[in-house]
């Protein structure tokens, strides 16, 4: 354990750079305020980098269920840093506060249309749907989906932490047995969180694919950013250097590629299904972002999110090379933060308007925030999980 | 006095195939072969092993599918057979990507097949290795280095000699009676 614990005061510059982030986001929030006067902006602007936050974190308890419910070996030395972003779950939990106050003053906020009583009135097709889309069951789905989070969260986190100063580590068995159902759970949580938060911006609009679509950015963005914060602790020694080989890298840049590929393959099947039955209501969704400014985003997207990392990935040298591993997953991380951009904005009340800034300072402040929770769990924990019995195999995993 | 085919040398534990492998590999011999009984982790590198031809074929032959794919449709639904489904334009591209995508995996999939098989040499009718007993202990509880006569400079003496500086405590010669 002592290995793990060197260089705890390193990663300073990890506090410098969120704080820097905090204040840049939050000034691009209030310039996009003041300049464009359009508090529905900002309303969506915060849904934004939210999701962005949320993908990480939930996609971070994905990759640690997945660990347990596989029995895996090779991401043991990746646990911790996939339990620590797990663990933000109560930051998320802060974010979310100002989400329900938009959505208490939506007349002003204009976050989702279905909360005005008006337009519901006047489209049966609302009016039906309202048994399910109204502010008190929402706000009790969005608990429940919380108390599901943190507490898995908390959990994991604990249990995990304590097998690092246990004289007899176990095998955390417990959890293990639990991480069957709760991926379960978790899959039915993040589908209809999705659905709440993302699909009802357009309430007239509905796919049943969405929730998997969310799901495949969710996993991408978590892998990078596990890719990033461990290669980061290693490269400045906060764990032990030598500790990631090229066969772990490996493995994380073959998960990297199976899931661009993944999102790729959910992300047309959505797009010509809805092309092919040409139906007004699916259709509005893409008529809206293939024309005007957003027929760029749209075409952007499939490049930064597929061709550009499928073309870095492809080769088995890439995935081995920590240089190239890190640039696409900078830009993974910049096309999920594209891709949620390309589903929240368009929505915005004031049409034909991309609130760029807005939007950047949004993405920027949740970047910011999660840079300084790494730095503060990394001043107070272990790291590695270096007591757990399957720790010394992962080290020396071979392909 | 039939040719000898090469020499054989088989191993009780896979640390030793490594540790041996490893020699063989720093002695400089071109054209030999482990077998074992399962695939042994590490045995890439401590045989020098470069990398394999097999992915630049598969990525090859991926795209040439795709390619097929593609044109075909094209030809069949814009030039061939021209004809209007659902008010949709003749070239209506993203209804030729699903079967593109798969002609890709085939195409990518059978180059992989045929070529391992080819890079393998399977399908021959007869291999010194099938002399004896050999295979039967590859494949089942002992780990094999096959040094093979084709090598450029192959002296038995030297082969043998170099399985027995890896401590090999069962060398058997193949192909004919010495």
């Amino acid at each position: 354990m002592t290995t793990s614990q060197i260089n705890r005061q390193r990663g300073r510059e990890l506090a410098i750079l969120g704080g820097v982030c905090l204040a840049a986001g939050s000034m691009l929030l209030v310039f996009d305020v003041w300049t464009s006067g359009s508090l529905s902006a900002l309303s969506h602007s915060w849904l934004l980098g939210f999701a962005f936050f949320w993908s990480i974190v939930l996609g971070s308890m994905f990759f640690v269920l997945l660990h347990y419910v596989s029995g895996a070996i090779w991401s043991t030395v990746f646990r911790r840093v996939g339990e620590m972003l797990m663990g933000a779950q109560r930051l998320l939990l802060l974010a979310a506060i100002p989400l329900v106050i938009f959505m208490v003053y939506n007349d002003v906020f204009a976050l989702f249309p279905w909360l005005d009583k008006q337009l519901v009135s006047e489209h049966k097709i609302l009016t039906e749907k309202s048994s399910y889309l109204n502010l008190g069951f929402f706000c009790i789905r969005m608990a429940l989906y919380f108390v599901l989070w943190v507490g898995v969260g908390r959990i994991y986190l604990k249990s995990s932490l304590a097998q690092d100063s246990a004289a007899h580590p176990g095998s955390l068995t417990g959890l293990r047995n639990a991480s069957g159902p709760l991926m379960f759970l978790f899959a039915v949580s993040i589908t209809f969180a999705s659905f709440d938060w993302f699909m009802s911006l357009d309430p007239f609009w509905f796919s049943t694919i969405f929730g998997i679509y969310i799901f495949s950015g969710m996993v991408l963005s978590s892998l990078s950013v596990i890719t990033l914060t461990a290669l980061y602790f290693q490269k400045t020694g906060i764990t032990e250097k030598n500790l990631i080989t090229s066969q772990h890298l490996y493995s994380l840049g073959a998960y990297l590629f199976a899931f661009t590929c993944f999102w790729a393959y959910i992300a047309f099947s959505q797009y010509m299904l809805i092309w092919y039955a040409n139906l007004p209501e699916e259709a509005v969704f893409f008529t809206l972002r293939l024309h005007g400014g957003w027929l760029w985003v749209s075409l952007l997207l499939p490049v930064l999110r597929f061709f550009i990392p499928f073309f870095i990935l492809i080769s088995r040298r890439a995935k081995m090379n920590p240089g190239l591993l890190t640039l696409a997953s900078f830009i993974i991380l910049a096309g999920q933060a594209l891709d949620l951009f390309w589903i929240v904005m368009p929505n915005v009340q004031r049409f034909g308007m991309l609130h760029l800034t807005g939007s950047l300072g949004s993405v920027v402040f949740f970047t910011g925030l999660l840079l300084v929770y790494i730095r503060s769990f990394s001043k107070k924990h272990n790291l590695l999980a270096s007591n757990d019995p399957k720790f010394t195999e992962s080290r020396e995993f071979h392909l | 006095m039939s040719s000898c085919k090469g020499y054989i040398g088989l191993y009780d534990s896979p640390e030793e195939l490594l540790r041996a492998a490893e020699a063989v590999r720093d002695a400089g011999i071109k054209k030999w072969d482990c077998h074992t009984p399962y695939p042994v982790h590490g045995l890439d590198d401590a045989m020098g092993l470069k990398m394999s031809p097999v992915p630049l074929i598969v990525l090859f032959m991926g795209g040439v599918g795709a390619g097929v794919a593609f044109l075909m449709q094209w030809w069949m639904d814009v030039i061939d057979y021209p004809f209007v489904v659902g008010g949709k334009p003749l070239f209506s591209w993203p209804l030729f990507i699903p079967i593109t995508f798969e002609l890709f995996v085939l195409f990518a999939a059978l180059a992989a097949m045929g070529s391992v098989i080819w890079f393998c040499k399977l399908g021959r009718w007869a291999s010194p290795l099938h002399q004896g007993s050999v295979m039967k202990d590859i494949t089942s509880n002992r780990y094999g280095i096959f040094l093979d006569s084709a090598e450029a400079d192959f002296n038995e003496d030297k082969a043998r000699s170099l399985l027995e500086a890896t401590a090999c405590q069962d060398i058997r010669r193949l192909g004919g009676e010495a």
